[in-house]
């Protein structure tokens, strides 16, 4: 499949802080592409310079096929962008914000269409300031389509929304991905990635760690289930061959904890627990078993979770 | 011009007039200041009542012939009619007149050989609050004493040989200085201001991603503030005609030009301290203590001439005293050298657009990054 973009060793430091660092990838036309990662590990940056918003230190970009030195006018024609933390003019509708930036580009969506889709119909009207935090949301995309690009940039574009908003939302975005538009995601939320995404890259500290369809790279760790529980006394020193993660909940008290543990075998590491919870007289609770996800991949690829 | 740039401009267009706190500090703060200040000077007439004044007085030799009077005894008598007010002689009307102008006298009176009698007065701002004064006691003073001569004078006229173009009084000169400030406060703060504000919004990043150019976004936003700034001097021009009966004539078409080339200076000066104190707090405390400096320095409410010498240079390096100097002479208030007033139109539209242009792409990146 054809590479709509493609990225070579891209750097950007600031003074200490390596914020891309020898970054590259490429992203296939028509396919929803994803940087997952912690707040701070480089996804904004590496997007907006490919947005034009920053120069790269180093590194190659090419759009269509052409390396380009920046982002120049004919290609903002072809790209949307969502910010993350969009703020339009107080002041205005929706309707005069859509149409304000309707005019700035050549080519142009149907801002009914638009509207409908988003479910802002009722909101037109309305000024800025009195929207909803995902209705705002949902007029940072519709703004970011109003040229109707063949790039989407969506950066964050659920953070701070509610389940209901952001189901909405990724709703909308695989429609977007089903019209055959090419969309660069960057988010924090594996759920968001593992929904959403043909293509996931895991960005921590400005490095591509891993990279891959959500399968590969779920498969990758060679992890088959989680097995998680609540336990009165600490469990961790029971269990120590075992791959054991601890998670710290403050609802509880100090002593009782989250424990889960991944396992090849799910009926024998099960029977071990309850094995062990009956000879040293303790009690759990909460029994769950899941299977891995994209946080497990950041887990054992960096040591941290996602929200660390 | 392209479309996008228009629909730039109408976008722009509708966020500052649909924005009320801007509209009413661009519009309405200028003439706040106004009727402020036309309400502190229009008290401060009365408080001149009791001024004494200095005159200087030209009898004509064919007036003194014809009253048989030597000229010793005729300087005698008049004198005494403007007690308590001084009166200098002088020997013909050129010296009169010189005298006048340098503000020697507080103004010349001209017996002519028929008793025509002519008050010659100078509007210069320095003393044209009490103008009306000078004047009143003045004339009083001569007719008392022609009547005491038993000399019926034909008639009475007074003359502004000052060097504007039309009697001008306080207000007149105060509404030009409120003028000037609605520019420096429309182009200057404006400028930081409603930057300030777009980037605390995200606003400029949002625009960089579109496809205009950076000169483009500052001049779309700026256009709006000049109209704007436009509407607020129309709005003082109406109110000083209609409250405080103004005398001004204003050559509208120059103050079109005047309005366009001391915006385009003002906005240069807000975007270079917009630039040079990254900040927008410090570039609004920084503008706040030049607009109060400006407001002291630059000859805005009272004449720079009453301004110590010794200090006075720093009337000059600011260019707000410029701003205000253009529209005294397109309101004719005073008189200006056609060239200087072309040279300053021009100095300040150049240095607005350069500066504009070269700081624009500056600021828009710097901002990005926030």
């Amino acid at each position: 499949m054809e590479n709509i973009i493609e990225v070579s060793n891209l750097r950007k430091y600031y003074k200490t802080v390596k914020a891309v660092d020898d970054i590259s990838f490429s992203i296939a036309a028509g396919k929803v592409f994803a940087l997952l990662g912690p707040n701070g590990a480089g996804k904004t940056t590496t997007v907006e310079i490919l947005e034009g918003l920053r120069r790269a230190d180093s590194g190659r970009i090419t759009y269509f096929g052409k390396e380009i030195t920046k982002v120049n006018f004919e290609l903002k024609e072809k790209i949307g962008v969502q910010l993350q933390n969009t703020v339009f003019f107080e002041s205005l509708t929706v309707k005069e914000t859509l149409k304000g930036f309707l005019g700035l580009y050549e080519k142009k969506f149907d801002i009914d269409i638009l509207v409908k889709k988003l479910e802002l119909e009722e909101k037109l009207n309305s000024k800025i300031k009195t929207l909803s935090g995902g209705q705002k949301q949902r007029l940072a995309i519709a703004v970011a389509l109003v040229n109707d690009p063949d790039i989407v940039f969506l950066d964050e574009p659920t953070t701070g929304l509610d389940p209901q908003a952001r189901r909405m939302l990724w709703d909308f975005i695989n429609e977007l991905k089903l019209s055959g538009k090419t969309i660069i995601l960057t988010t924090h939320y594996m759920e968001e990635a593992e929904y959403l995404s043909d293509f996931v890259n895991i960005v921590d500290h400005g490095k591509v760690i891993a990279c891959g369809t959500v399968e590969q790279l779920i498969d990758s760790i060679g992890m088959k289930s989680i097995i998680r529980f609540h336990s009165n006394k600490k469990f961790d020193s029971y269990f120590k061959d075992e791959n054991l993660k601890i998670i710290e909940d403050t609802a509880l008290s100090s002593e009782k904890k989250i424990y889960e543990i991944q396992t090849d075998n799910v009926e024998t590491t099960l029977s071990n627990i309850f094995e062990t919870t009956r000879k040293n007289s303790l009690s759990i609770s909460e029994i769950a078993i899941r299977q891995p996800n994209l946080e497990d991949v950041f887990l054992k690829l960096t040591g941290r979770t996602l929200r660390d | 011009m392209n479309n996008r740039f228009l629909n730039l401009v109408k976008f722009f267009f509708l966020e500052t007039f649909k924005n009320k706190s801007e509209v009413f500090y661009t519009m309405f703060f200028p003439v706040i200041f106004l009727l402020l200040f036309g309400f502190i000077f229009g008290l401060g007439d009365t408080q001149h009542q009791e001024e004494n004044f200095e005159y200087g007085l030209v009898f004509s030799s064919g007036y003194l012939s014809d009253t048989n009077q030597s000229s010793e005894s005729a300087y005698d008598t008049v004198k005494a009619f403007f007690d308590p007010n001084k009166l200098d002689i002088y020997a013909d009307n050129e010296s009169l007149k010189n005298a006048v102008l340098s503000s020697k006298v507080d103004a010349g009176i001209i017996v002519d050989e028929t008793s025509k009698v002519k008050v010659l007065y100078n509007s210069d701002p320095a003393n044209m609050q009490k103008i009306t004064w000078i004047k009143f006691a003045g004339e009083n003073a001569i007719k008392r004493f022609l009547y005491g001569a038993k000399k019926d004078y034909l008639s009475l006229s007074s003359e502004n040989i000052g060097t504007g173009r039309v009697e001008s009084n306080q207000m007149d000169f105060l509404l030009t200085g409120i003028i000037a400030i609605s520019i420096l406060s429309g182009g200057m703060f404006s400028v930081i201001n409603t930057f300030g504000r777009y980037k605390k919004l995200g606003v400029i990043k949002k625009f960089m991603v579109t496809p205009i150019k950076s000169n483009e976004f500052v001049i779309a936003s700026s256009f709006n503030k000049i109209l704007l700034n436009f509407f607020s001097i129309v709005i003082i021009i109406i109110l000083g005609k209609v409250i405080y009966h103004m005398n001004y004539s204003f050559d509208w078409p120059m103050l079109i030009i005047v309005c366009l080339s001391s915006t385009l200076g003002m906005m240069a000066f807000g975007i270079l301290l917009m630039v040079l104190f990254k900040e927008l707090e410090v570039a609004q405390s920084a503008a706040s203590i030049l607009m109060t400096v400006m407001m002291f320095f630059a000859g805005i409410y009272f004449p720079i001439n009453i301004i110590p010498g010794y200090i006075r240079w720093v009337s000059y390096i600011l260019p707000i005293k410029y701003v205000a100097d253009l529209l005294r002479h397109v309101a004719g208030v005073e008189s200006m050298n056609i060239t200087t007033f072309w040279l300053i139109n021009i100095i300040m539209a150049a240095s607005g657009i350069i500066l504009l242009s070269l700081t624009s792409r500056q600021l828009m990146k710097d901002q990005a990054r926030n």
